[in-house]
């Protein structure tokens, strides 16, 4: 993935291709509008498929064709990712896709339409707005306001936190232990996972924080792209707080579309299947990737299928009773199936993924869990022990903070401390200068 | 001006000293934690480093007749003051860890500035010759150089796009320089930690404060021996490969030199032979550099070629696998001092 100067012009094909085709949209009544609608979806998701997928689908039609023995040698395309491609289609689609619907006006100034696809804080990774939430704002007058200025800052900073001191910490042990599996244990694997969960979601999370911040310091408003998804209590509940922008954008035009819950159960779990494996295949070129969202929409169909099960289990036990424990189980067993399929997420391949998991159920048992672990971590270069209890000081705070966000709005908090809050400020900027990680790691969502 | 306007007024001014008081704050808390961190741990490195740079610039202009410049192998290879005593000369040595072509010149074009020496001894390291990252060997010289435009210009040839952020950190924040020294605060909770509940604390050897010491006129010293059983002869040397560039900043300093009418001599400080035979390249590193010293019409010393056949230094004379101690700097004089006597003659 990088930025090329003459990738601006894909940008600019989209952009111009959809503005015209939103002006047709909205003045057109006829049959002829699927048409116009249909060329959108082709350029958008063509262009996508030319940069991100066609070497994917060539290298895995040449290993059928050998293993058939055919005749088959097209070499792949040699090009580089354009900067934020995935993003801005996406958001570019679903405009077109709501001017057809009617639910939106197409817009007609050009300039203003660019600037909706390719608005510098989430034109990289996310996150996906809608026209609804977004146009609208390009057409008001946004003057300096020094609270906006002020919260859009407070937003950026912890971004900043949880990307530089928790998420790059994280990512030199995940990276030491994923990238080299056969010179580790099971006990290395299952930290490195956990590690993953918090790395992906502090970088992730802390990029949309970054965004959001920077468009608030100019009176923008973006989505929320993440709630709290680790204190989620099911697998459904998580994708209804993980990459929302994103989540919510294959419910609304894939799963809907295909008849969402309003059909079948065998259609049901098919269509739950489609979205989250598309989902996964949004995120990369990578059998690895299909498999983490296939996986997902796995869990929700088992989910579906156990669900009058599990409310025959509480009514015998009477776990009303016991909400808090009962919640804190839910939790916790998410966790755990969420972790193991960001092992796929992770993985560089479906080989390594399952070394990794059998790596892991083959020293469950470890009596020396504690001191491989320490002995890992300080085999790799500028990590240590300091650095891996540090790691997980960081989660528990991270951890802390989301739990009380639960009950309170934790920036309305410190605010009301008046200059008290100042502490908590410089606290913050101190701990980003002394304990960042101020390497060459990218954010992670940029690569897709 | 009607009250609503005043008020606005107000309410903008006292934002303003809100966030003037919030910077002053900060800048004072953020310079205090910079300082504590600094106290944690001597850097001696940079001290070191300083107190070079701080001998040379007190020297009368003009006063050095022989300059020597390199890596940290040359730092404990060159003893000007032998030098001085047998050819009744003036020298330095102004070598800093890892220095790279591309940091040597504008380390050269710095001393150059109060300096016109009549010889230059360049100390050929291959593995300078091809770092294509030379950020950290920037940064010892980096803030000794006095010239604006030469700071800068170092700063922007060698540091990378990715790496900016953090060299301008280190240059404006105390507390980000320093921020490595917070493991030793880390470190000095958990041995209290310990302590407190009786757990056997193992005293790490401090790195640096017995292995060398800081003479005078650039030169260090140390009276180690390098323990050859302990070399990993087992692990294959690390690839190497040429950098261009750094090539490019040496045919400039042989410009320079030119230019400026001052004689240039290419030297190779040896290294233990059992290292040169390990390296297996040695001979192709060595072919290369007498090429260029050939094309230039310069002389090029490789004193390992010198040791392979006079066996002059052994292995008691090093005090690692890259630089000799003591005793090995005194053999080296020897061996140098009627070579280089030829050249300022």
């Amino acid at each position: 993935m990088a930025f090329i100067p003459i990738y601006l012009l894909v940008l600019g094909v989209t952009i111009t291709v959809d503005y015209f085709v939103g002006i047709v949209l909205e003045r057109m009544s006829d049959n002829r509008r699927k048409l116009f609608l249909i060329l959108s979806i082709v350029t958008n998701i063509g262009i996508l498929f030319i940069f991100k997928y066609f070497n994917f689908f060539n290298s895995n039609i040449e290993s059928v064709a050998n293993f058939f023995h055919w005749n088959y040698s097209y070499e792949g395309l040699k090009l580089i990712l354009p900067i934020g491609l995935s993003f801005h289609t996406f958001q570019s689609l679903s405009y077109i896709i709501e001017v057809y619907k009617g639910n939106q006006k197409a817009e007609h100034n050009y300039g203003i339409f660019a600037l909706y696809v390719m608005f510098y804080p989430q034109l990289v990774a996310g996150p996906i707005e809608r026209p609804q939430h977004m146009l609208h704002q390009f057409h008001e007058r946004h003057e300096f306001n020094f609270d906006n200025f002020l919260d859009g800052l407070k937003i950026m900073l912890w971004g900043m936190f949880k990307k530089v001191v928790i998420a790059d910490r994280l990512a030199i042990f995940v990276n030491a232990v994923y990238n080299n599996p056969e010179s580790h244990t099971g006990s290395s694997f299952v930290i490195a996972t956990i590690f993953f969960a918090f790395q992906i979601y502090c970088d992730f999370s802390g990029y949309s924080d970054i965004a959001r911040g920077a468009a608030k310091t100019m009176g923008f408003e973006l989505m929320v792209n993440f709630d709290k998804p680790y204190l989620s209590k099911s697998v459904d509940e998580f994708w209804k707080r993980w990459h929302i922008s994103l989540s919510s954008w294959f419910k609304d035009y894939v799963y809907i579309p295909l008849g969402g819950n309003r059909v079948s159960e065998s259609r049901l779990y098919f269509n739950l299947l489609i979205t989250f494996t598309l989902s996964g295949f949004w995120h990369g070129a990578n059998w690895t990737y299909l498999f983490w969202g296939g996986l997902n929409g796995l869990y929700l169909i088992v989910a579906l299928q156990t669900k009058r099960f599990k409310l025959k289990i509480s009514k015998v036990f009477r776990m009303e009773k016991y909400s808090s424990v009962v919640d804190l189980i839910s939790i916790a067993s998410t966790f755990v199936l969420i972790c193991f399929s960001w092992i796929f997420f992770r993985a560089k391949d479906i080989h390594d993924a399952l070394y990794i998991i059998k790596s892991i159920f083959l020293s469950a048992v470890n009596m020396n869990f504690i001191e491989s672990l320490i002995k890992a971590a300080n085999s790799i270069s500028n990590f240590g022990t300091v650095n891996l209890l540090l790691s997980f000081i960081l989660i528990v705070f991270l951890i802390g903070i989301e739990m009380i966000q639960s009950k309170i709005v934790v920036r309305e908090y410190i605010d009301s401390l008046s200059y008290f809050s100042w502490a908590v400020y410089y606290f913050a900027i101190i701990s980003i200068i002394v304990l960042g990680i101020f390497s060459e790691t990218q954010f992670i969502y940029f690569q897709f | 001006m009607n009250r609503g306007e005043n008020r606005m007024k107000k309410d903008n001014r006292t934002r303003a000293i809100k966030v003037f008081l919030f910077l002053l704050i900060f800048i004072v808390l953020e310079r205090g934690i910079g300082l504590m961190l600094m106290n944690l741990k001597t850097d001696e490195n940079r001290i070191i480093n300083g107190q070079m740079w701080d001998e040379f610039y007190k020297m009368d202009k003009n006063e050095i007749d022989i300059l020597f410049q390199g890596s940290s192998k040359a730092r404990f290879a060159y003893n000007p003051v032998l030098f001085d005593k047998e050819l009744n000369v003036t020298s330095f040595n102004f070598s800093t860890p890892l220095q790279t072509p591309k940091v040597s010149y504008y380390a050269l074009k710095q001393a150059l500035e109060t300096q016109t020496p009549k010889l230059l001894v360049y100390d050929i390291y291959w593995n300078t010759f091809g770092l294509k990252h030379d950020t950290m060997p920037a940064f010892y010289v980096f803030d000794s150089i006095k010239n604006p435009l030469l700071k800068y210009g170092l700063m922007l040839s060698t540091v990378e796009d990715d790496e900016f952020a953090s060299f301008f950190l280190q240059k404006i924040s105390t507390t980000y320089r320093y921020r490595g020294n917070v493991n030793v605060l880390i470190s000095n909770v958990i041995s209290a930690i310990k302590k407190i509940s009786g757990v056997a604390i193992v005293q790490k050897k401090p790195v640096n404060s017995e292995d060398y010491k800081y003479s005078n006129k650039g030169f260090f010293y140390s009276d180690k021996v390098f323990e050859i059983d302990k070399f990993n002869f087992n692990q294959p040397p690390s690839n190497f490969e040429w950098d261009d560039e750094q090539f490019e900043y040496f045919e400039k300093i042989i410009e320079l030199c030119k230019s400026k009418k001052i004689k240039m001599v290419m030297v190779a400080a040896p290294i233990p032979k059992p290292i040169v035979e390990y390296l297996k390249r040695y001979d192709e590193f060595s072919a290369r550099f007498q090429y260029i010293a050939d094309k230039n019409k310069i002389e090029y010393i490789d004193l390992n070629v010198i040791n392979s056949k006079l066996n002059f230094i052994g292995n008691e004379d090093f005090m690692d696998s890259g630089h000799a101690n003591q005793n090995g700097s005194i053999k080296i004089a020897k061996i140098l001092i009627p070579l280089l006597k030829k050249q300022i003659q």
